[in-house]
């Protein structure tokens, strides 16, 4: 059942046109990955379908509802039900750890169980190994926790599409398989995905569909379904996406 | 012809963000009728705002406004005092310090203060992708930082402006009871009853 959809999408910026005519779907329980050259565009789109970016033509549509023109009520429902992570790991630098988690709960479920997500946060802050900083303000973190620590505020949230922009910059080694494995748990929960990401492992742990962007357009997409779909995606990764026409 | 296209780019730029400020006040007001509806994640916002413009510069506006009350009375003294006018010296303290002085300097000193660190703080939230986040989220981010700011200050601005004239009057008592320092301690109950009859 498609769940958004994204019809003849143009966004522009000064005199560039990032985003020419970008129309697709999105399938419950199918995952879709978006890869590209830098500059393609890929993080702009995925900001005018959080509708943080509004685009200059074209509608974003989420089931029959227009992300960008719908009532206040409508719109904060559906914020509810989409989340965005940003690359760097966007966190508030006023507020303390514990209150940057709780503050899309606190706006979208007034009434929630306070010991209920807190038991839900730390079993979370376990599995990354992140000790110690609910009472610590942004700043006093580290780069790879901040990232960590978006994830965790993003699936508290429980949410119906997870937009990731990069989910695997910035980490290391360590963190980028804690974090596929994470992305696999949701997965198995019911949560869609779309993705921008480069990445390989990030494909083959969650992704059903790879769009390809190039200079704002989308030019190709592969399915799950397609014959050696994993082998014709690791190709673009090494040819189309590198530069580098052979296999390494 | 130059001049006439530049000064007429520069009139239409000046005309536009005048504009644009115009609907930003239009907005932010509006959004102050709506508050309550964010109170939940607003109000902390709120409190740490009248926590950092009132309450941490409690000491700077202690420290002048009992500079100016005891000033004024000192300076009024002996002044007013050659005269046989020294009575007078509470009209001025009052007209000057309660009337006029009090509400500028407390705005001065929270602009100074605030304006600069608020500008600061918006300033780094955007290029830290922080007002993206909030708009993620569905919050819109006039009502959670800029009307929360407004209203803090405007508080603050508000209890400030009353804290000062009790010090600045505090201040005046001060001064004047270096001189008969027994007879003032008797007498503060009534000068404060009477500085605060004339502020009326």
């Amino acid at each position: 059942m498609i769940f958004l959809k994204v019809s003849n999408v143009f966004w522009k910026s000064e005199r560039v046109e990032v985003l020419q005519d970008i129309s697709f779907t999105l399938e419950e329980g199918r995952s879709t990955i978006i890869a590209g050259t830098y500059e393609s565009g890929k993080s702009v789109l995925l900001k005018v379908i959080g509708g943080i970016s509004p685009p200059d033509k074209g509608t974003v549509f989420y089931y029959d509802k227009d992300i960008y023109d719908s009532s206040d009520e409508v719109i904060k429902g559906i914020r509810k039900e989409i989340v965005f992570l940003f690359h760097d790991g966007a966190l508030l630098s006023n507020l303390i750890i514990e209150e940057n988690l709780l503050l899309p709960i606190k706006y979208h479920f007034p009434n929630f169980i306070y010991d209920e997500i807190m038991n839900e946060i730390n079993e979370y802050l376990d599995y990354f190994g992140i000790k110690n900083v609910l009472e610590k303000r942004p700043a006093e973190v580290s780069e790879i926790s901040k990232k960590l620590l978006t994830f965790i505020r993003a699936a508290i949230m429980h949410p119906r599409l997870m937009l990731i922009d990069e989910p695997l910059f910035n980490l290391d080694f360590m963190s980028q398989k804690k974090v596929i494995v994470f992305l696999e748990n949701l997965k198995k929960k019911g949560i869609n995905f779309l993705i921008v990401s480069n990445s390989f492992d990030v494909l083959k742990a969650v992704g059903d569909r790879l769009i390809i962007m190039q200079d704002g357009k989308i030019v190709n997409v592969l399915n799950k379904e397609d014959e050696n779909f994993l082998e014709k995606a690791r190709k673009f990764e090494l040819s189309d996406l590198t530069g580098v026409e052979d296999e390494i | 012809m130059n001049i006439f296209i530049s000064s007429g780019i520069s009139i239409r730029k000046k005309a536009e963000d005048l504009f644009e400020f115009l609907l930003f006040s239009v907005k932010t007001f509006r959004k102050i009728l709506t508050f309550s509806r964010q109170r939940q994640i607003g109000f902390t916002v709120l409190l740490r705002q009248i926590m950092f413009t009132g309450y941490e510069a409690l000491p700077l506006i202690s420290f002048i406004a009992l500079s100016i009350g005891g000033l004024i009375i000192l300076q009024g003294n002996n002044i007013l005092g050659g005269f046989g006018q020294s009575r007078l010296v509470y009209v001025i303290l009052v007209t000057v310090v309660i009337r006029e002085l009090s509400s500028i300097f407390t705005a001065l000193i929270v602009i100074a203060r605030s304006g600069t660190a608020i500008s600061t703080e918006l300033g780094n939230m955007v290029v830290n992708n922080e007002i993206d986040l909030l708009v993620s989220f569905g919050i819109s981010p006039i009502s959670y930082l800029v009307v929360s700011r407004l209203v803090g200050v405007v508080v603050a601005l508000f209890t400030l402006t009353i804290y000062f004239n009790l010090v600045a009057l505090f201040g005046g008592w001060l001064f004047t009871s270096f001189f008969p320092p027994s007879v003032l301690i008797i007498l503060l109950p009534s000068y404060f009853l009477k500085c605060l009859l004339l502020m009326f």
